[in-house]
């Protein structure tokens, strides 16, 4: 029953991954990554982790990719038989692509990790992230909000109106 | 269940991330490029919390990445929408300067 769902997972994220990358039109990419980002978050909630995964559906396909999907309508024209998204430097891109999935699996395929079983799983997570993060992580935990803040003041004089 | 689906799924996320990055001229197609090496990452770091330490450092981890990545797309969208409303474009070949 895992490995089934499991599949399923797999295939609507590495499926939709593939669509956002040979896809020859931008909008076309900007929805498939829907599909990659839930499939990602269905991957977390399987690792046992449903809080990141919570986290990653309501950052994730609730901000970044409606951010994404509105500068993509702002900025290019959407036709659905116009190539908003050329490719080039597929000479350089396709090996560079090869050796990097060679290299990782490579990595895969020489025992670090086989044997591995899951390890007794964990009630609660959600608990112990929350504790974790005021006591260990707290300056990291501050550090991103002061980070957050510094971006929406950035974001918001990048894009202002020049006053004349 | 063991780990190697999900770092094959890592793997493959990354490689197509790394490939988007290369071939894509449009801004905002980079973007979605550098989401998904984000993604792998994460995964990868849960995958392993989950393995290996049972402790909550890896999706603590992965919570980082989440809002460093919220931040970075803000930052670079905006600076896309600034760059189209002085260039009428957004393709990398032809924006060649930040300054106007």
């Amino acid at each position: 029953m895992e490995n089934i769902v499991l599949t399923i997972i797999f295939t609507i994220t590495i499926g939709s991954a593939c669509v956002v990358a040979f896809s020859r039109n931008l909008i076309y990419s900007a929805f498939a990554l829907f599909g990659t980002f839930l499939g990602v978050a269905a991957t977390f909630i399987m690792l046992g982790a449903p809080f990141v995964g919570l986290v990653q559906i309501v950052v994730y396909a609730g901000g970044i990719l409606i951010l994404t999907i509105f500068a993509v309508m702002l900025t290019a024209k959407i036709k659905a038989s116009e190539i908003t998204n050329p490719v080039l430097n597929i000479k350089i891109a396709i090996p560079l692509f090869l050796l990097t999935l060679f290299l990782l699996v490579y990595f895969l395929v020489n025992n670090f990790w086989s044997g591995s079983t899951a390890l007794p799983h964990k009630e609660g997570s959600i608990v112990a992230i929350g504790n974790a993060l005021l006591t260990e992580y707290l300056l990291p935990f501050e550090l991103i909000s002061i980070v957050l803040l510094i971006t929406m003041i950035g974001a918001a004089i990048i894009t202002r109106r020049q006053l004349k | 269940m063991t780990i190697t689906p999900f770092i094959i799924m890592a793997i493959i996320l990354f490689s197509l991330g790394i490939y988007i990055v290369c071939t894509r001229s449009n801004a905002i197609g980079y973007l979605m490029g550098i989401e998904l090496i984000l993604n792998a990452a994460s995964i990868n770091f849960v995958a392993f919390a989950r393995f290996y330490n049972g402790a909550v450092d890896g999706q603590i981890m992965a919570l980082f990445v989440i809002a460093l990545a919220a931040c970075e797309s803000v930052i670079a969208l905006a600076i896309v929408l600034g760059l189209y409303k002085h260039y009428k474009t957004i393709d990398t070949k032809n924006v060649s300067t930040l300054k106007y």
